[in-house]
C-alpha cells in the first residue's frame, strides 16, 4: 500500500484514525491463521500422497497384479484390482483437486493477509526521531566496525571455501581420462599358458585397435573415418604432435588405446619404445636383454632393412616384438618384461622381416629363411602368456619377407602365409594346414589380404592371385578365382574397399583392379617411390611416399582415379601408418607424427 | 524395466493362447526381437495399410510455442515500465506513482509472464552467449539485460524501484522494517557480488543457471513448484516483512551491477540537499537503509591520505592473489555441480566398485556405449575451466572486498541526509516524508506561491 | 555519487569544510540556514551546475560503461543466431525415466506423451498400453500400463487398434513410452508441449535429465517427432 503522502509534521497533530490498523490487524490475524491452516492441510495432503504419486505405483496394486500373473483365471482378484484401482484413482483425483483448490486459497489468503498487514501500518506516522546526540567519534568507530565486518565476511567466505576445498575429493583423475589401460593379467613371466579367455581382447576391441602390422587382419583399413588425411607442418593444422622416432627402422607403429609401440635395433642393441598417443611423450623405452639363448648377432646384407624390420604386435595386455636375430620379447604395458625367448638361428640375407600376428592367445611368427635346400623355414605359434611354443609347422619355402595374416574366412580362423611357391592357410589353433595354392614366385615381400571373400596373394611384380578360402588341400586348380598381372607391387601390400583392390608399386604406379573379375579398372602414375603400403580410410586411400619430401597423396577409392588431397611430412616414410579414433600415426624416417583433428 | 519387460510365454495359459492366435505370433516375434534390446525402437510392426477411405489417420498435433511477437510486447512493456518508473522517481517524485507502476510490473512480469523473462536471469544468458558460440540468446533477453543497465546509467535504479517483479514482491510485503546496523549492511552488501561472480562462472561453463534455480519468487508467480523453491520464497517474504527487500539488498546479482552503475548515474534520486533540515525523517522512513547520514561534525576528521590508499591498494592486490589461489583450488568442488563432471565421478565410482548400483544417468550413459575415458577427459576439461574460472572468481572476490575497504576508508563527505546512490532502489518513500520535498511539491502544485524563506 | 550538491565541491578535500555549518551545535540554526540559489526541487540539479571534476569523471565512466555494454552487445549479437529457440526432448536420447513427470515447474508437467500415428503399428497387443504380462487384451484396469488412464484404445478393422493420448490426463511419466520403444515401433515419445511450456531460461527437467535428452531447438520447428523415414 502506498505510504502516506501527508507531511509528517501535520500528521502528528491529527488524531490517529484507529479504524484501519484495527481492522487490518484483525483481518491479518484471521487470514494469517487461514493461510496457516491451508498450508498445513496442503502439506498434509502432500505428505499422505507421497510414496504413491500415481495410482499404479501403489504397492498393493503391484502386488495384486503380480498375483494375477500367477493366477490369471482369478476373477475375484481382477475385481479386487479394479476396485482398488478405482479407489486409488478417486483418491488421486481428489488430491489433485485439493491441491489445485488449496493453492488458490492459499494464494488468495496470502494476498489478503499481506494487504491487511499493510493496513495495520496504513497512514501511520513515522516517529520523528529528533536530534540524536551521538557520542563523539561515532563515525570513525562505524567505519572501523564496518571494515571489521567486511573483513569478517571475507574471512568467513575464505574459510568456507577452504573447508570446501579440503573436504572435496575426486575419483576422476588424469589417468582415467587416458584411453583405458588394458587390464593387466598379472601373469608372471614364469606362469603357464593358461591365460584366461576373459583377459583376451574381444573381436570388437581388436577391430577398433591397431594391434599389428596394417591393423586388424593386416588389411590396412582404418576402423575410423574421422581421420584427417591432410595436414600442414607449417601451420600445424591437424598435426597433433610430433615426436622423435628411434632409428630409421622400417617397422610400423602399433597402437592400442593410448599407447603406441615401435621397435628399433642394430647389432648392439635392440629396443622397444612406448609412446603416449595423446601427447607423443615417450612413456617408456626398454632394451631387450637377457633373452635365454638369444642376443645373437646376425649377419645382414647391406641392402637389409636392419635388425628391427618386423612390426610389433599387441593385444592390449602385452606388446610383442621380434628382431632379426630371432629374439622375441613380450612387455606388459607398464614396461615390465613378461617373457623373452629366442627363435634363433635365423639365416635371412635381408634379415627377418615378417611381422608378428596375433590370434587369441597365440603369437604367430612366420620364419621363412634359409636356401631352397636347407628346409629350415617354419610357422611358430607362441603362447602370448609365457612365450612357450604352442605348436610349430615346418614349411618348405625358403626366405620370404611377407607377414602372415589371421582372418575369419569360410567360417573358421585361418592363418594365411605366402611362401615359395605356395600360399598356405593354417588353422591357428593347432597349425593344421587347411589349403594351399601354388603360384608364388620371386622375393616375396608383400603380405596377403582378405577382401570380398578372396584371399589376395601378391606374387611380387608378377601377379595377384585371388583365392577362395573355402577349399581344402591343394586348391590351385579349383579355387583360384582370377589372376591379375598388372601393377602388382614388389614391396607394398594391397588394400581393398570390398569392391576394388588397389595396388601401389614401388615405382609409383597405383593400379585399381575390380575385385569381382580381376580386371584392371584404372591405373595412374603417382611419380614417386613408395615403400609404405596404402591404407583405406572410408572411401579414401592414403599413400605415403618414400621420397625425401614425404609426400602423402590421398586418392578417392572409386571407379576412377581422383586425387583428393596431398600433404608432406618433410621426410621419407617406409612404415605403414596406424589409425586410431580420429587419429593417424605415421612413422617417418626420424620422426613420429600424430595427425588428427583438434577438437575431439 | 528389462526384468519386468520379459514376455515369458510359458506363463500364458493355453486358453488365452487359443483365443489369441494373432497375439501368439506377435509374442514370438517379440521374443526374437528381445535379444538385442534396442533402446531406440525400429519399425518392428509395419503400419497397416488401411483400405482407402476407411480410416483417416489423426494428425499428430504440434501446438506452437508462444508467438515471437509477444517478445516484442515484453520488451515494449519493459521499456514503458522503465520510462514510467523513471518519470515517477525523477520528475514527478511521487511514491504513489512508483507504487502503481510497481504493482503493474508485479502483475505483468510476475504473474502474467510468470517471472520468466527476467533481467536478473538474463545475466546468465548473456554470459553463456559470450562463452558458448552455439547458444542463441534471444534479442528480447538481450534487451532485458541491457535496457535496465542503460537506464540506471542515466537515471539511477528506477528498474529496481518499480519494474523488477522480484523487487516489487518484496517491496509490497515490507511491513515493519527494522534498521540493520550499518556494519552489517556493509558486510552483507558484499554477498551480491560473490553471487554475481559465481553465477557468471556457472553460466559461462554451461553448468547451471544458479540465479534461475534459486529464484525465490518464481514458484509464487507460478503458484507451484518444488518445495525448495516454495520454502525459499516463503522465507524471503517472511523475512521481507521486517527487513526491507532482503533479496535485492543482500543477494541480487543484477542489483550488484546496478549499484555500481547507479553511482555514476547522470540523474539520480535526490532529496533537497540544500534545504536539508537534518530532521532524519528520511532515514527513518527508508526501509532499505539507503540514506547516508551526514558526517560527524567535530572534531574535523582528517581525510585519509595517499599513504592509506597505497596500503589498501596493496592489500587489495594481496586479497586478489589469495582469492585467486583459493578460487583456483575451489574449481574442483565447484566443478562437481557440472553434469558431465558429476556423471564422470559417478561412473568412476561405479567402475572402481565404490558404488555398487547404477542410477538413471549412469545407465543412460552406459547405454550409449561410449568409452569412459572420453567422458573423463571431458570432465577434466570442464574442471580445467572451473579451475581457471575459479581463479578469476577468487581474484574478483578479492577485488570486491578490497574495493569495499577502500570505499569505507575514502567515503565521500556528506553534510546532509542524502540517498546512498549505490543502495537506493528509488522506491520514493522518502519523498513522502521529507518535509522539504513535500513543501516543494505543494509549491509546484500552486505554481505561483511565494517561496517561503524558512520551514 | 556524481550529483553532489555544490557546497561539497569546494575542492579542499576535507569533510570539515563542507560541514562548516553543521559544526555548530545549535540545531535551530541549521534549519534556517539556506543557500541562496539552490533549486528546491529538480530532477536534474547537476545539469545546471558548472562541470566539476566529479562530473567529468562520472561522465567519462558512464561513457566507458556504455562502450563496454555496446561492445558486449555487438559481440553477442554477432555470435547469437537470429532464430529463437525452445526446449524439446530428443526422442533418440530419452530413456523415459519419469523425471519429466516430477520435475517440471508446472503441475502437471508440460511434457506429454505424443502418439506419432504414421509409425504406429496399430497393434492389438500394444506394449505401451498393456501391462507387460496382460491378463487379457481389454481396457480393464488390471491390464493398463498408463497410471492415469490417458491412453484411449479404439478398435478399427480387425486386428488393428488406434491409440490416442488424452493430454489432459497425461502426466508425462513415460511408462507407455518405455513399453512402445522397447517392444514396439516407438510411436509413443515424450515431447514438450509448447502450448503449456513456459520455456524457462533453464528448463528444470533438463537440469535433472539423466540422458541429456533436453535440447534447444529452433522455435520454427519446435518438435522432434519421429518419422517413418528416420526409422529406416
Amino acid at each position: 500500500m502506498p505510504a502516506s503522502t501527508l507531511p509528517a509534521a501535520k500528521a502528528a497533530v491529527q488524531p490517529v484514525l484507529p479504524l484501519w490498523p484495527t481492522v487490518g490487524a484483525r483481518v491479518a490475524l484471521a487470514t494469517g491463521a487461514f493461510c496457516l491452516v491451508v498450508a498445513l492441510a496442503l502439506g498434509l495432503e502432500h505428505f499422505r500422497h507421497k510414496g504413491a504419486t500415481h495410482p499404479l505405483d501403489h504397492p498393493q496394486v503391484i502386488k495384486l497384479k503380480e498375483q494375477l500373473v500367477r493366477e490369471p483365471q482369478n476373477e475375484a482378484l481382477k475385481k479386487d484390482i479394479r476396485a482398488l484401482d478405482l479407489q486409488l484413482r478417486t483418491a488421486h483425483d481428489r488430491y489433485l483437486a485439493h491441491v489445485g483448490r488449496g493453492q488458490w486459497l492459499l494464494f488468495g489468503g496470502m494476498a489478503v493477509f499481506l494487504a491487511s498487514l499493510q493496513a495495520t501500518v496504513w497512514k501511520k506516522n513515522i516517529a520523528r526521531p529528533g536530534k540524536v546526540q551521538k557520542p563523539p567519534g561515532w563515525q570513525a568507530r562505524r567505519i572501523l566496525q564496518s571494515t571489521a565486518a567486511v573483513a569478517l565476511l571475507g574471512m568467513t567466505a575464505g574459510a568456507g571455501a577452504w573447508a570446501l576445498v579440503n573436504s572435496s575429493s575426486t575419483r576422476v583423475t588424469a589417468d582415467l581420462a587416458l584411453p583405458p589401460k588394458p587390464v593387466e593379467t598379472a601373469v608372471a613371466p614364469t606362469a603357464t599358458a593358461s591365460a584366461s579367455a576373459a583377459s583376451l581382447p574381444t573381436k570388437e576391441e581388436i577391430a577398433r585397435q591397431w594391434g599389428r602390422f596394417r591393423g586388424p587382419g593386416g588389411a590396412g583399413v582404418s576402423a575410423f573415418t574421422n581421420v584427417p588425411l591432410t595436414w600442414s607442418l607449417e601451420t600445424g593444422e591437424n598435426v597433433l604432435w610430433k615426436a622423435k622416432a628411434p632409428g630409421p627402422d622400417p617397422n610400423s607403429p602399433v597402437v592400442w588405446s593410448n599407447r603406441l609401440f615401435l621397435t628399433s635395433g642394430d647389432a648392439k642393441k635392440r629396443e622397444i619404445f612406448c609412446y603416449d598417443t595423446d601427447t607423443g611423450n615417450l612413456v617408456w623405452q626398454k632394451t631387450v636383454e637377457k633373452v635365454p639363448g638369444g642376443g645373437a648377432a646376425v649377419e645382414l646384407s647391406e641392402t637389409s632393412g636392419g635388425m628391427a624390420c618386423p612390426t610389433a604386435a599387441t593385444d592390449g595386455r602385452r606388446v610383442y616384438a621380434m628382431f632379426a636375430n630371432g629374439d622375441v620379447v613380450a612387455f606388459d604395458f607398464a614396461g615390465t618384461l613378461a617373457w623373452a625367448v629366442s627363435l634363433a638361428p635365423i639365416k635371412n640375407q635381408y634379415g627377418h622381416a615378417a611381422s608378428l600376428d596375433l590370434w587369441r592367445d597365440r603369437l604367430l611368427i612366420q620364419i621363412d629363411h634359409g636356401d631352397s635346400d636347407t628346409k629350415v623355414s617354419r610357422l611358430v605359434a607362441l603362447n602370448t602368456a609365457d612365450g612357450k611354443i604352442a605348436w610349430e609347422k615346418p614349411r618348405e619355402t625358403h626366405g620370404t619377407w611377407s607377414s602372415p595374416i589371421t582372418v575369419e574366412a569360410a567360417g573358421k580362423p585361418q592363418t594365411i602365409t605366402l611362401g615359395l611357391p605356395h600360399v598356405i592357410a593354417y588353422s591357428p589353433t593347432d597349425g593344421a594346414e587347411l589349403w594351399r595354392a601354388e603360384g608364388m614366385d620371386g622375393e616375396i615381400t608383400p603380405s596377403p589380404i582378405l577382401a570380398g571373400g578372396f584371399v589376395l596373394a601378391p606374387s611380387p611384380s608378377t601377379k595377384l592371385i585371388a583365392i577362395k578360402p573355402d577349399g581344402a588341400g591343394d586348391v590351385t586348380k579349383s579355387h583360384v578365382a582370377w589372376i591379375a598381372e598388372e601393377g602388382v607391387p614388389d614391396i607394398t601390400s594391397p588394400v581393398s574397399d570390398g569392391q576394388r583392390v588397389y595396388l601401389l608399386g614401388t615405382g609409383g604406379t597405383l593400379t585399381c583392379i575390380d575385385l569381382k573379375t580381376g580386371k584392371k579398372a584404372w591405373d595412374k602414375e603417382l611419380e614417386l617411390e613408395f615403400k609404405s603400403s596404402p591404407s583405406l580410410i572410408g572411401d579414401k586411400l592414403l599413400c605415403l611416399s618414400a621420397d625425401d619430401r614425404g609426400t602423402a597423396i590421398v586418392v578417392a577409392a572409386a571407379t576412377e582415379f581422383k586425387e583428393v588431397g596431398r600433404a608432406t611430412l618433410g621426410e621419407s616414410v617406409a612404415a605403414s601408418p596406424a589409425f586410431g579414433d580420429g587419429r593417424l600415426f605415421i612413422r617417418a624416417k626420424t620422426q613420429l607424427f600424430c595427425i588428427g583433428g583438434k577438437a575431439k | 524395466m528389462n526384468a519386468r519387460g520379459q514376455f515369458p510365454i510359458h506363463n500364458l495359459q493355453f486358453s488365452i493362447l487359443n483365443s489369441l492366435a494373432p497375439l501368439l505370433r506377435v509374442l514370438l516375434l517379440l521374443v526374437v526381437l528381445l535379444s538385442p534390446l534396442a533402446t531406440f525402437a525400429a519399425e518392428r510392426f509395419p503400419p497397416p495399410e488401411f483400405e482407402p477411405g476407411t480410416y483417416t489417420m489423426p494428425p499428430t498435433t504440434t501446438p506452437p510455442p508462444r508467438l515471437a511477437v509477444m517478445e516484442i510486447v515484453d520488451v515494449a512493456v519493459l521499456l514503458g515500465a522503465l520510462s514510467l518508473s523513471t518519470y515517477g522517481v525523477l520528475v514527478k517524485r511521487s511514491r504513489r506513482h512508483v507504487f502503481w507502476v510497481m504493482v503493474f510490473s508485479l502483475l505483468y512480469f510476475g504473474f502474467v509472464r510468470q517471472g520468466c523473462v527476467c533481467s536478473i536471469g538474463s545475466i546468465q544468458d548473456v554470459t553463456l552467449a559470450l562463452f558458448d558460440k552455439s547458444y542463441a540468446v534471444p534479442v528480447s533477453v538481450l534487451l532485458f539485460f541491457l535496457l535496465p543497465l542503460v537506464f540506471t546509467l542515466f537515471f539511477g535504479r528506477s528498474f529496481c524501484a518499480a519494474v523488477c517483479p522480484l523487487g516489487a514482491a518484496q517491496d509490497i510485503v515490507t511491513w515493519k522494517p527494522i534498521k540493520l546496523p550499518v556494519w552489517l549492511e556493509h558486510a552483507l552488501g558484499v554477498i551480491p557480488f560473490l553471487y554475481l561472480g559465481a553465477a557468471v562462472l556457472f553460466a559461462a561453463t554451461g553448468t547451471a543457471f544458479v540465479i534461475c534455480e534459486w529464484d525465490p519468487f518464481v514458484a509464487f508467480f507460478r503458484r507451484g513448484g518444488s518445495f525448495k523453491m516454495l520454502a525459499l520464497g516463503a522465507g524471503f517474504l517472511a523475512v521481507g516483512l521486517f527487513i526491507g527487500r532482503p533479496y535485492c539488498r543482500f543477494l541480487c546479482p543484477y542489483g550488484a551491477i546496478l549499484s555500481v552503475l547507479s553511482r555514476f548515474a547522470k540523474w539520480n534520486v535526490t532529496l533537497t540537499p540544500d534545504d536539508c533540515l537534518k530532521c532524519q525523517i528520511c532515514d527513518v522512513a527508508c526501509p532499505f537503509g539507503a540514506i547516508a547520514e551526514p558526517d560527524e561534525a567535530a572534531p574535523p576528521k582528517p581525510r585519509p591520505g595517499f599513504g592509506r590508499l597505497v596500503v589498501l591498494g596493496t592489500l587489495t592486490l594481496l586479497l586478489m592473489a589469495g582469492g585467486a589461489w583459493l578460487g583456483g583450488r575451489l574449481g574442483l568442488p565447484m566443478s562437481k555441480l557440472n553434469r558431465t563432471v558429476s556423471l564422470a565421478e559417478r561412473i568412476a565410482a561405479e567402475d572402481s566398485g565404490a558404488i555398487k548400483d547404477v542410477n538413471d544417468a549412469s545407465k543412460a550413459w552406459r547405454a550409449l556405449g561410449k568409452p569412459a575415458h572420453e567422458l573423463h577427459a571431458e570432465a577434466l576439461r570442464v574442471r580445467g575451466q572451473f579451475r581457471f574460472g575459479g581463479l578469476l572468481l577468487g581474484a574478483f572476490v578479492g577485488l570486491v572486498i578490497g574495493a569495499k575497504l577502500i570505499g569505507l576508508a575514502f567515503a565521500h563527505p556528506h553534510d546532509v541526509y542524502e540517498p546512498n546512490l549505490a543502495n537506493c532502489v528509488a522506491c520514493g518513500r522518502c519523498y513522502s516524508y521529507c518535509p522539504k520535498v513535500l513543501v516543494a511539491a505543494k509549491r509546484s502544485e500552486k505554481k505561483e506561491m511565494p517561496r517561503p524563506t524558512a520551514a | 555519487m556524481a550529483d553532489q550538491h555544490p557546497s561539497s565541491q569546494c575542492g579542499c578535500g576535507s569533510g570539515a569544510c563542507g560541514n562548516g555549518g553543521s559544526a555548530k551545535p545549535s540545531p535551530a540554526s541549521i534549519q534556517f540556514k539556506k543557500p541562496a540559489s539552490a533549486p528546491a526541487k529538480s530532477a536534474v540539479p547537476a545539469a545546471a551546475a558548472p562541470p566539476s571534476r566529479r562530473q567529468f569523471v562520472g561522465g567519462a565512466l558512464r561513457g566507458a560503461f556504455l562502450f563496454v555494454l555496446g561492445a558486449a552487445t555487438s559481440l553477442i549479437a554477432r555470435v547469437s543466431q537470429k532464430e529463437r529457440t525452445v526446449w524439446q526432448i530428443d526422442p533418440t536420447k530419452c530413456i523415459a525415466c519419469t523425471n519429466c513427470a516430477n520435475h517440471c515447474v508446472l503441475t502437471p508437467s508440460a511434457v506429454k506423451c505424443v502418439q506419432q500415428y504414421p509409425i504406429c503399428g496399430y497393434c492389438k497387443l500394444c506394449t505401451g498400453y498393456f501391462e507387460p504380462e496382460p491378463n487379457a487384451l481389454n481396457t480393464a484396469a488390471e491390464n493398463q500400463v498408463c497410471p492415469t488412464g490417458a491412453i484411449e484404445r479404439r478398435a478399427l478393422e480387425d486386428p488393428y487398434y488406434e491409440y490416442n493420448i488424452d493430454e489432459e490426463l497425461c502426466i508425462g511419466c513415460g511408462k507407455c513410452v518405455v513399453g512402445c520403444v522397447v517392444f514396439g515401433n516407438g510411436s509413443f515419445s515424450l515431447q514438450i508441449r509448447h502450448d503449456r511450456c513456459v520455456n524457462c531460461n533453464e528448463c528444470a527437467i533438463a537440469m535433472v535429465c539423466p540422458a541429456d535428452a533436453f535440447v534447444r531447438v529452433p522455435a520454427s520447428q519446435p518438435y522432434l517427432l519421429k518419422t517413418r523415414e528416420k526409422q529406416g
